[in-house]
């Protein structure tokens, strides 16, 4: 049998390789490639955007298939080969064989072309590297390979010519191209039959990384299995070459993993999906979600003291999560609120040991204390629960982003994770005032990237104003006890870079603005977090004492200047920082974007003055109105001859404001007042 | 000498009856002579395996065709259209089937195919491409695939159909050749193949056996029967047209060659060969 298929393989070989159209197409693929790795500078943009390769792929493989089949009935050998002991079939089977070798040859190529064109232009070869050959064998070879059988089936149940026609059809459904064939009203159906990238209309997600979910290699092995049982039993039927007893025992195995592998399909799941030509991109699931009212109860001055958190993060997010609460209220309480994002539902609570009846209502829970909570006294409460994390805060086994700041972990800050502003999707920050104590005991993708210390295998503790876990496509580098966490597809990390740059900002913004206590974290995450939609400056960076998480996974951050990074940063290190809430966002947006001009004006020369454009466009009537107008004129020097126009006292004039809203008032006539005071105005 | 005895064989595909009761003895070498449609093919289907019968049965000595997978290690074939990979060369070819029946050993496997290829003459070709072969050179190597192995039994359908005379002389003799020690059944419906190759012979007709028996017996059944006589070119033939066996210009007039049973005036007996034996058989058939 060994032999017979051996052989088979090789005479298999030798035919493709003497067909001149197998190697054209082969060479014309690796030029389409070399093409498109020369105007993709990125390793990782590459393969998101190789869905026309991978779409011309399927269709070579259809044919490969469906000639693999004719070769033999062309030449009418089929019943030579029947009327041969033992040759028939293991003929076939090294037909299926070659397929599986055919696909991972050309996978193979295409992935070492990539490789040697990213390699030679400086990219260190890393884990993006090896996320990368899974993903080629996974969306080039594993789909080539199904379309390769898809082929050699329709040739074997159909002598006809015709098989060429279907084969046309079925490459228009099953490519990453095919929403192009089925259309907007068919985009279910184009999901659930594509067999290239997911996202083929968008890009690369630095931190999650390459499509490479689990989800998609059992769809893919569930085109092989059902394949494979068609195959099997019209050997079985048509050629009899197995006994009703082991027909009988091949159809209930292959009904059954079809089975599992369909019910697997359909659990609740989280996998990247954005893109505008999607049914749902994942900022709008949020956005659907949140612009219905959310519950916002009375905040109790309550607050978390220590967190033992057992997590788990595969398909689901599975957590046991065991907290102090301290009553700081002058009172006893007979219930407590938290808030714990939707997705995640709650099976059990006790408190203090004995269960306790709850409510779970959008991101709020409620728990009903069977005795008065006294002032002063610790609160023991642990909670099970096992959900989806939102779609803008990956946890998967492809990926994890739970940063501090989202209450993926129950809080006492009670807003909602999100709101809408404008109809503009925006985090609620759920930071801590206060360090808090955690201990975690993780499973799920690693490594995984903490702003706690791990003590032990799989166990970190330490304490923390927040605990963000990240996790996916990054690695980390570290320098002087301080560790920079990037995507692994960058070229150049510009780790220094990065350092040099916030560290002279908080410390120039530290002073400017009396801000007190602040340092350049210990741990620097940038990574992308935003989806395409975000356009808020202020969602871009996350700030505490030692955590700096800034979303740019691109090399132009810190070329292009630091325009961006600083208008990101500002807000990260104010008021976000100091837990200030206001009502009317573009309050904060007024002060981020005039600090942020302050600072580049003294820090460098460059003429950016065309941001201050913003004043005039932000919506405004009465007070609002008024300081816009004239922090516009102001910061422009469009004011009388009179009034000083200096950076620096642009920049006292900021140091007040800031002191105004950290009292908390964040009034537009409290600041246009305070306005017309630093101006020198009547 | 090994004998495949077929026993009462039917074969119906929809309402076509195939083969009716056909029984046969075969020995040696064996021909298979009949029209097309007759069900020869079918029969040689069903020796290959390739196919059951609805009734009867099929036998090697002991061995039944109930065992397929055991007949097949004994078998060699040939089908009726002989082709195969055509960018593939000869030895490449044989090496495959060669590696399929079993020849697992590759010092065995060299020795045998190139003793075949020498057999068959093909052993100056072994380095040359299937595309580049010619239609008598590519039988040749059918009967080499079919032969690989030593099989007991090799089947040969209509292996000289669209060969040239030359080439059909060559293959016939080559059969011949390769007769030894095994049973060869061959199909055809060209009678001068069979005259050139076979001992024993069978005519089928309409899926039932006409008659069996050696060269000899079947021509005896025409003795007497078998007549020629000369006809002017200008003059219609005396002859019925259906009679004819054959006509063939002598100089002025024709030769008409046919059969009939009671003499006619200027027409002399002639020893009957297989044709004229297989045509007037086909004509008693019609009658019956």
């Amino acid at each position: 049998m060994k032999s017979r298929i051996i052989n088979t393989l090789n005479i298999l070989w030798l035919q493709l390789l003497r067909q001149p159209l197998f190697l054209v197409l082969l060479l014309g693929g690796m030029i389409y490639e070399g093409l498109g790795l020369h105007q993709i500078v990125n390793p990782g943009e590459f393969m998101p955007r190789s869905s026309f390769l991978v779409q011309g792929g399927i269709l070579a493989f259809l044919f490969i298939g469906i000639w693999s089949v004719r070769m033999d009935t062309v030449h009418r050998v089929d019943d030579l080969y029947l009327s041969i002991h033992h040759a028939f079939v293991p003929r076939l089977f090294a037909k299926w064989i070659f397929g599986a070798l055919i696909s991972i040859f050309v996978g193979v190529i295409l992935y070492i072309e990539y490789a040697i064109v990213y390699l030679a232009e400086g990219f260190s070869l890393n884990h993006l590297f090896f996320s990368a050959f899974l993903y080629v064998m996974l969306y080039f070879s594993f789909t080539f390979y199904i379309s390769y059988l898809l082929g050699f089936m329709l040739a074997f149940l159909t002598k006809d010519r015709v098989v060429y026609l279907y084969s046309i059809i079925i490459w228009g459904l099953i490519g990453p191209a095919n929403f192009i064939f089925l259309g907007r009203t068919l985009q279910r159906a184009a999901e659930i039959l594509n067999l290239g990238e997911p996202n083929p209309t968008i890009g690369y997600d630095g931190l999650y990384g390459f499509a490479n979910d689990s989800v998609y290699w059992q769809k893919h092995l569930l085109w092989f299995v059902i394949l494979l049982g068609i195959f099997l039993l019209t050997l079985s039927l048509k050629y009899r070459v197995f006994t009703r007893r082991k027909t009988n025992v091949l159809v209930i195995s292959l009904s059954v993993i079809v089975l599992i592998l369909t019910i697997s399909l359909n659990l609740d799941r989280q996998v990247y999906s954005a893109g505008n030509a999607r049914t749902k991109p994942r900022e709008m699931v949020e956005q659907y979600y949140y612009f219905k009212k959310q519950v916002v109860p009375k905040q109790y001055t309550i607050r978390a003291t220590s967190y033992t958190i057992d997590l788990r993060v595969k398909r689901l997010v599975t957590a046991q999560v065991n907290m102090t609460l301290k009553n700081q209220e002058q009172h006893s309480l007979r219930h407590v609120d938290l808030s714990l994002y939707h997705g995640f539902k709650v099976k059990t609570i006790r408190v203090n040991g004995k269960s306790a009846s709850f409510s779970q209502k959008k991101d709020l829970l409620h728990l009903t204390l069977k005795n008065k909570w006294i002032p002063g006294r610790n609160l023991k409460v642990d909670l099970n629960y096992q959900g989806l994390s939102s779609p803008l805060f990956y946890a998967n086994g492809q990926s994890v982003y739970l940063p501090y700041y989202f209450n993926w972990l129950p809080s006492t800050q009670l807003s909602p994770s999100f709101t809408l502003d404008n109809g503009n999707l925006t985090r609620m920050n759920h930071q801590n005032r206060q360090k808090i104590s955690y201990v975690l005991h993780y499973r799920g993708r690693t490594p995984l990237y903490t702003n706690i210390p791990e003590r032990t295998h799989n166990e970190w503790s330490g304490n923390t104003h927040g605990l963000t876990l990240v996790s996916g496509e990054v690695q980390s580098e570290n320098k002087n006890g301080e560790r920079y966490v990037h995507t692994t597809n960058l070229k150049n990390p510009q780790m220094n870079d990065m350092q040099k740059q916030t560290e002279t900002f908080i410390k120039t913004a530290k002073k400017d603005l009396d801000l007190g206590h602040r340092a350049v974290p210990k741990t620097i995450f940038r990574i992308p977090i935003l989806s395409i939609s975000d356009l808020s400056s202020e969602e871009f960076a996350w700030y505490t004492d030692d955590t700096l998480i800034v979303s740019d996974a691109s090399e132009y951050l810190l070329k292009e200047g630091l325009d961006s990074y600083v208008n990101w940063l500002v807000p990260a290190v104010t008021w976000k920082y100091d837990g200030i809430h206001v009502s009317d966002l573009d309050y904060v947006r007024a002060f981020d974007m005039t600090y942020a001009y302050l600072y580049n004006q003294s820090a460098h020369s460059r003429n950016d003055s065309e941001v201050l454009d913003w004043y005039q466009g932000v919506k405004s009537t009465g007070e609002k109105q008024e300081v816009l107008e004239w922090l516009s004129h102001w910061m422009k020097g469009q004011v009388a001859k009179n009034i000083d126009t200096s950076v620096a006292k642009k920049k006292d004039f900021c140091r007040s404001w800031y002191r105004l809203m950290k009292s908390g008032d964040t009034s537009w006539d409290s600041l246009n007042q305070l306005l017309k005071k630093e101006m020198g105005r009547s | 000498m090994a004998t495949l005895k077929i026993n009462s064989i039917a074969k119906t595909f929809g309402k076509k009856c195939a083969l009716n009761d056909v029984t046969l003895s075969i020995t040696g070498t064996f021909g298979l002579l009949g029209p097309n449609g007759a069900g020869k093919t079918t029969l040689m289907r069903l020796i290959a395996t390739l196919d059951t019968p609805d009734s009867g049965e099929i036998k090697l000595n002991d061995l039944s065709w109930k065992q397929p997978h055991q007949v097949r290690n004994l078998l060699g074939y040939l089908p009726q259209h002989f082709s195969i990979y055509k960018s593939l060369n000869v030895y490449e070819v044989m090496n495959h089937f060669a590696v399929l029946k079993g020849i697992s050993e590759k010092d065995e496997r060299k020795r045998e195919i190139n003793y075949i290829l020498e057999a068959v003459n093909l052993q100056d070709q072994k380095n040359i491409k299937i595309h580049a072969l010619s239609g008598g050179m590519l039988r040749r190597l059918g009967i080499a695939q079919a032969i690989l192995g030593d099989p007991k039994l090799v089947i040969v359908d209509e292996p000289t159909a669209g060969l040239d005379v030359q080439e059909r002389v060559r293959f016939c003799k080559l059969l011949r050749r390769l007769a030894e020690n095994r049973i060869i059944i061959l199909s055809t419906h060209i009678v001068e193949d069979l005259e050139a190759t076979c001992d024993h012979i069978a005519i089928i007709n309409e899926g039932k056996v006409i008659t069996s028996g050696t060269r000899r017996e079947l021509t005896k059944h025409a003795d007497g029967h078998i007549w020629e006589m000369d006809s002017p070119i200008d003059a219609d033939p005396p002859i019925p047209e259906q009679a004819i066996i054959s006509t063939v210009q002598q100089g002025d007039h024709y030769r008409i060659r046919f059969y009939h049973d009671t003499e006619l005036p200027g027409a002399g007996q002639v020893e009957p060969n297989l044709e004229d034996a297989y045509l007037y058989y086909m004509k008693e058939a019609d009658h019956v």
